[in-house]
């Protein structure tokens, strides 16, 4: 038995090489988000697509009214390549959440990425007393003593809006960099910035507003900063009626705040404006006390509601 | 008077060049350029990747995609080949040579099989499995002259061994030699290479001119020490020489099945064991691309014109072919036998030894790589080889040792570089989205060439030990998951460390794979 024939081989050459010429180029152009489109008239259109992520999983993606995808604990994405440019309505539900839902447009060979913002309907608050009860041995009642813990909470607090410095930055959150800044416009201070990854919140507290600004590579945006083909960077999300307190990013994410304004309130908000954006209630005194917070470690929110300290874990 | 056509030793004598600084002058400058090409290449694409990914992240992504789809086109192409190669194989195992031999009128008891086996440190058991194997060979084992070239260097214990078997097997074979290789010779490099041209020289002088027996009648199988013959392949390899136009201008190639300690060794050494064989078994399907590799037979007459083996470097048994390609103008070529002879598998205490020696062996392999200089520099220097063979060879070389230095890198790790360090505008683009999903996709499709590897590799199997539970068939199967992952550590890093090596003038020595006693 010889070896494969020359012009077997040859056969098998030719036929791979001819697939290879033929299928290159298509696949090419479909990754690129060609599809051919009969319904129209035009043979070949440029698709776009929406990318959906959360890392909770149960959570329905609904894209215009129609479920696309559930995620489990490894699949918590949903993504769509192939739909046509335009503009979508994309919704997350997930039980024991409010529900989040936002426009998008989707343009073609752009992947439009959105990340719902799924905050629980109930936050689960946890009081830490400022006394502990210690039995002595020998005693049989109990002398009550300083919790630690409560003294540790309340030093983080002893910052001010204004005052933020370094040493009080690492207490507050590994993700962050925290500077009291002041802009050429603005005195030092009137402004807090705070930044995270490519993206910079700055609170005017002049004109009691936030302002997001990218400082992604090569002057890209994301969607959010854009607004029927209009970018603008940076551009203020959120104006309130109130003092702001204090304010910083929403753990683990570079799109959501958490802030407290004066009168009682700690709320989270999206700094994509749109619609619909969420601004929610986190927190808020039922004494009308002035709320503040401070976010410790990865996820723990600490507020502080006069001399009441609570701590709940965030979702991230 | 041998032979009327013998010419003298080395009269066709290609240049032994080893390294550049074997050479002089301009030509040393040459040289050293040429050994530098392989590295420069494979570390031109890895760079080049790098670089393309971050600043035109659009224009890798394309590259990419492409290089997937002819990633698995050449899969499909190589696997038709090795499916082909397995049914000849399968077919070829099944002949009985020596009635083949008669039926085909074929006259063949004038010919003499000389084996040499070159050891080190190799313990008595490991050498006795080989030997014991010819003996057993169904062939007339009075026409096998059985050489034994122990390394004086590894001091009286190989020579020893080798009196031992000697003393047992002497009567058994047409001849049985010792031919222990002097330490430290002017020229050499300690090496298997420069064991064997010092033994067969020896067994000519010795043997074959005290006999008066013709050196075209002797068949030279250069056999690793692990060699060990299935029982047709003299009568195969005997067939093959009868057959072939010119067999002075032709190696012989059987298949190496690494299945003497199979069933012992750890799925990351069969695996890597299994895809040299298979990377065999393709070559063999293209014969004009095939080298000589490991245990191989050539006829005496043809060494002994070539001036034996090189001394001065690492690959001999890859070197020996090209030895020969150069000094015979290019008409020179490997007849695959299709038949295989099996071998050990990387086998060491413990897992990381294991790794490690598998790592260290692969890269020996992959300082092949040195054979690329040469044949550049004799496809330059040679006028007389035709400008198509030059051309063929230079590419299939080039194309062969940076393939293995960087299409593992391009598939497994690079093809992810755009999405992770192109610029944020491509990562929002339907392409970088599509991009993993796709290369996922078509590494997938090419797992068809796995599944067609994996049911060859049982198909040779050795028989099941008593003490190995039927459930170890299912590992077997199994373990070619491990694909992309012995490609790349143990197929593309070794490789391109050969091929720096190489680049940075850092010669590599011969590396002495151990090799283990197995269970009888």
């Amino acid at each position: 038995m010889r070896p494969m024939s020359k012009t077997k081989r040859r056969i098998y050459f030719v036929l791979f090489f001819i697939l290879f010429l033929l299928v290159t180029p298509l696949v090419i152009l479909y990754a690129l988000g060609y599809r051919f489109d009969f319904a129209q008239r035009i043979v070949v259109t440029e698709r776009g697509g929406v990318y959906v992520y959360t890392s909770l999983p149960g959570t329905n993606i609904y894209i215009d009214g129609e479920l696309k995808e559930t995620t489990g604990i490894f699949r918590r994405e949903y993504l769509s390549q192939s739909i046509r440019p335009g503009r979508y309505f994309v919704r997350a539900e997930n039980e024991g959440y409010r529900s989040w839902e936002k426009y998008v447009q989707v343009h073609a060979g752009r992947v439009t990425s959105v990340y719902p913002f799924l905050v629980p309907e109930v936050f689960d608050f946890e009081a830490v007393p400022e006394f502990i009860d210690i039995v002595s041995v020998g005693t049989s009642t109990p002398d009550q003593v300083s919790n630690p813990l409560y003294d540790q909470y309340i030093l983080l607090f002893e910052d001010s809006l204004l005052v933020l410095d370094t040493a009080t930055t690492s207490l507050l959150s590994d993700d962050l960099d925290v500077e009291p800044v002041g802009d050429n416009d603005v005195s030092e201070e009137q402004t807090l910035r705070r930044v995270f990854g490519k993206i910079q919140v700055t609170y005017d507290s002049l004109e009691k507003r936030f302002y997001a600004e990218s400082f992604s590579r090569g002057d890209f945006l994301p969607a959010y900063f854009c607004e029927n083909e209009q970018c603008v960077n940076p551009f203020a999300f959120l104006e309130v009626t109130s003092n702001v307190l204090h304010f910083d990013f929403y753990p683990g994410r570079d799109d959501v705040i958490v802030f407290a304004v004066e009168g009682g309130g700690v709320y989270a908000a999206e700094l994509d404006k749109r619609p619909q954006q969420t601004v929610v209630e986190l927190y808020v005194s039922s004494q009308g006390n002035d709320v503040d917070f401070r976010i410790l470690g990865r996820d723990t929110l600490v507020i502080r509601d006069g001399d009441v300290i609570l701590t709940t874990e965030l979702t991230r | 008077m041998i032979s009327e056509n013998n010419n003298g030793l080395g009269a066709k004598r290609p240049p032994h060049i080893g390294r550049a600084s074997d050479l002089e002058g301009r030509d040393r400058l040459l040289y050293r350029t040429l050994e530098m090409i392989p590295a420069t290449l494979a570390w031109g694409t890895i760079i080049g990747s790098i670089v393309l990914s971050y600043f035109l992240p659009l224009w890798m992504a394309f590259f990419i995609i492409t290089f997937d789809i002819y990633w698995l086109f050449k899969t499909l192409y190589l696997s038709a080949h090795l499916r082909q190669s397995w049914k000849r194989m399968k077919y070829h195992m099944k002949i009985d040579w020596q009635k083949k031999l008669s039926d085909d009128a074929l006259s063949y008891g004038h010919l003499k099989h000389m084996i040499i086996y070159p050891f080190y440190k190799e313990e008595y058991e490991v050498i006795e499995k080989g030997i014991k194997a010819l003996a057993s060979a169904s062939y007339d084992s009075k026409k096998m002259y059985v050489v034994l070239a122990p390394e004086e260097r590894a001091g009286k214990q190989a020579l020893a061994i080798a009196q031992r078997l000697k003393e047992r097997y002497a009567s058994t074979f047409g001849e049985f030699y010792i031919a222990s290789h002097p330490a430290d010779l002017p020229g050499e490099m300690p090496g298997k290479g420069s064991n064997i041209a010092y033994a067969i020289e020896k067994v000519r002088v010795d043997i074959l001119d005290s006999q008066k027996i013709s050196y075209r009648d002797v068949i030279v199988s250069a056999f690793d020490i692990d060699t060990v013959v299935y029982p047709e392949y003299f009568g195969c390899l005997t067939w093959h020489f009868l057959t072939t136009e010119n067999p002075y201008r032709a190696s012989f190639q059987p298949v190496p099945l690494y299945n003497n300690n199979i069933w012992e060794a750890p799925s990351l050494s069969r695996v890597v064991a299994s895809s040299g064989t298979f990377w065999q078994m393709i070559q063999q399907e293209r014969p004009e691309k095939l080298a000589t590799f490991s245990s191989h037979s050539v006829s005496f007459q043809t060494l002994y014109e070539i001036g034996y083996w090189q001394k001065n470097m690492v690959s001999e048994d890859s070197r020996i072919y090209w030895n020969a390609f150069v000094a015979y103008d290019g008409d020179y070529r490997v007849v695959p036998l299709s038949y295989p002879v099996s071998l050990d598998a990387n086998l060491a205490p413990g897992f990381w030894r294991t790794a490690l020696n598998i790592y260290k062996q692969q890269r020996r392999w992959g300082w092949g790589v040195e054979n690329v200089p040469y044949v550049l520099y004799n496809c330059i220097k040679n006028k007389r080889i035709p400008v198509l063979d030059k051309m063929r060879v230079s590419f299939t070389q080039l194309e062969g040792f940076w393939s293995l230095a960087t299409n593992p890198l391009l598939i497994f790790l690079l093809g992810w570089l755009p999405v992770t360090i192109g610029s944020p505008q491509f990562k929002a683009s339907v392409l970088a989205f599509n991009l993993p999903i796709f290369t996922r996709n078509i590494m997938l499709m090419a797992m068809v060439g796995l599944v067609i590897s994996a049911i060859i590799s049982l198909s040779f199997l050795p028989p099941r030990p008593k003490d190995a539970g039927r459930h170890r068939y299912a590992f077997m199967f199994l373990q070619w998951i491990l694909i992309p992952f012995t490609i790349t550590f143990f197929g593309a890093f070794p490789g391109l460390d050969a091929q720096t090596r190489l680049f940075l003038g850092k010669y590599m020595g011969f590396w002495v794979t151990p090799k283990t006693k197995t269970r009888k």
